[in-house]
């Protein structure tokens, strides 16, 4: 390995430095949970605290517990989405990477087109839906977390990434399988799935990343605060209450940062072809 | 109509999520174009373009339509070349995967748990730099804090496409490194490019959520973008204007679609 030029050595510290300054907002709200609740709200944040103290995290799960229910809130829509898209994206990624039938190219096109589409188009069509829904079968869905599930489950882009993905599994496989007489159920569950677990956990964690931090659709749909995810909630704290802040924003951060771990892995090792293949 | 066993089970395969998908999303847009043409929401009075007149006419939406094409020209244009040579610097110097990480790590930090950072940033003394006309540079850089973790992996992930021999052919016959990107790197990496340019888009916008979260519905004008009035509108649940506002949008949208994937066709017949 040859030595690294003096160039480049400097160009290294830099991007060392850069990637400091990209973590920084996080260090910051780490650091800033382990302050004593009575300096923040004198409004000064000192890098070294004073006393470093766990009293925001004790106030915020003893004392104000009610603020758990936001986090709950999160962790429903979340959970809800990321089940049921995970299910449906792959079974129909599998349906359009496996079988040939009629209309099979124009559904496919639709599926692209909607991909591209940000939600301020998408969202329009989600409402019209709901107050007619709402009107004809007297079912409430605005200020209900179903506003924020359903679109969810139904989004395209886990179809996309799924079939994408199954389309490169070598049919060797499947076709011995057939050979073997497995009726295709059988086949999807034995032999597919288990080569499917990169892009699961892919798909596992972009979910995650889109509807843990939900805020348009909240904010669209949600009127009552009680029902509101703490994507948006923890907004409120800052000015309110803001001695907790910190806290809880790290609790907030730590799921996310937990299955950033589990999943990292499977990032890097190739699901972000873009079919260059 | 036959369908042969194999196309019935294909069928069924994708049955589930595709008739949410024409339940949730499609056939209401279809009501939707119906709507926008509408003269009233309330009862059939009539069609008329006039939806599309007001939206179009409007201030607010002018301003919301510049701000968001200004956002996006610039903020994916700086993104695309900060993430290329980032990736670049990366995959040279074999960074280690940690500082790899910690690019990435921010897409998945939730925009609520940050904004203490950013409002420390924002609020110096009492100037809210968010109302000043820098904004617009701020809400770039936190765009590209967010995102740039994305792309970044496309293009670490492009670059390790590359085959070896072909970088070694160039480095034995002396090349230099710029000469090795100019004619290798960057051809091979226009696949991931693009691949990166679509997310890219598709993510700026989301910039809408750290926006809202610092400045509330109606943010400065600087920043004021098209989520913004298109949330305003709804709000009111009047659904002609809205419609059609949205239709514009997804109009334009199909409209550069189309243009490229034109140029792309047209291309590679040029080429066979």
């Amino acid at each position: 390995m040859q030595k690294r030029s003096n160039v480049d050595n400097l160009l290294l510290k830099g991007i060392r430095f850069l990637a400091f300054l990209f973590v920084l907002p996080i260090i910051y709200t780490f650091v800033g949970s382990f302050m004593d609740p009575h300096q923040l709200s004198q409004g000064e944040f000192k890098w070294t605290a004073e006393l470093p103290s766990l009293t925001q995290y004790f106030s915020l799960v003893i004392f104000k517990a009610e603020y758990m229910r936001f986090f709950l809130n999160s962790t429903f829509i979340a959970i809800s989405i990321i089940m049921l898209h995970m299910i449906f994206a792959t079974l129909t990624g599998y349906g359009f990477a496996m079988y040939q039938f009629r209309g099979k190219k124009v559904i496919f096109i639709i599926y692209t087109l909607l991909l591209m589409m940000p939600f301020q188009v998408t969202f329009v069509p989600n409402l019209l839906v709901f107050q007619k829904v709402e009107k004809f079968f007297s079912i409430q869905i605005f200020d209900t977390h179903l506003a924020l599930i359903l679109p969810g489950v139904y989004s395209v882009f886990g179809v996309y990434l799924m079939a994408q993905y199954i389309q490169r599994i070598p049919m060797e496989i499947v076709e011995a399988a057939r050979v073997e007489g497995a009726n295709e159920l059988r086949i999807f569950w034995s032999v597919i799935l288990p080569c499917l677990k990169p892009a699961l956990f892919s798909l596992l964690f972009l979910t995650f990343v889109d509807y843990w931090n939900l805020i348009e659709q909240a904010v669209l749909y949600l009127t009552s605060t009680e029902k509101q995810p703490l994507s948006v909630f923890l907004e409120s704290i800052y000015y309110q209450d803001h001695s907790i802040f910190y806290a809880g924003a790290v609790l907030y951060t730590l799921p996310s940062i937990y299955i950033f771990i589990k999943c990292e892995r499977y990032l890097r090792e190739g699901i972000f072809d873009g079919g260059q293949r | 109509m036959r369908l042969s066993n194999k196309q019935t089970q294909g069928l069924l395969f994708i049955a589930p999520h595709f008739l949410g998908l024409v339940a949730i999303y499609i056939l209401p847009f279809i009501v939707s174009i119906w709507m926008s043409l509408q003269v009233s929401s309330l009862r059939f009075r009539g069609f008329s373009l006039d939806n599309y007149l007001n939206v179009i006419r409007n201030n607010a939406f002018q301003m919301a339509l510049k701000n968001n094409l200004i956002f996006m020209i610039i903020g994916i244009a700086v993104m695309m070349g900060f993430t290329c040579i980032l990736s670049y610097w990366l995959w040279e110097l074999k960074a280690s995967h940690w500082i790899v990480l910690a690019f990435v790590l921010p897409i998945c930090i939730p925009s609520a748990s940050v904004i203490g950072f950013f409002r420390g940033i924002i609020n110096i003394g009492n100037l809210n730099l968010l109302n000043t006309n820098y904004a617009m540079a701020l809400v770039i850089i936190i765009y590209i804090w967010k995102h740039a973790g994305y792309t970044i992996l496309i293009f670490m992930n492009g670059l390790g496409q590359i085959p070896n021999e072909i970088i070694e052919s160039a480095q034995i016959e002396g090349a230099t490194r710029w000469q090795i990107f100019k004619y290798v790197t960057y051809p091979e990496l226009k696949p991931a490019a693009s691949f990166g340019l679509i997310v890219s888009v598709i993510n700026s916008y989301k910039v809408y959520k750290e926006i809202y979260l610092l400045e509330g519905r109606y943010p400065n004008n600087n920043i004021y973008m098209l989520q913004n009035y298109l949330n305003n509108k709804a709000v009111k649940f009047d659904v002609t204007e809205l419609a059609a506002a949205s239709n514009l949008m997804m109009a334009a949208i199909l409209l550069i679609i189309g243009i490229i994937h034109m140029a792309y066709v047209l291309r590679k017949k040029r080429e066979v």
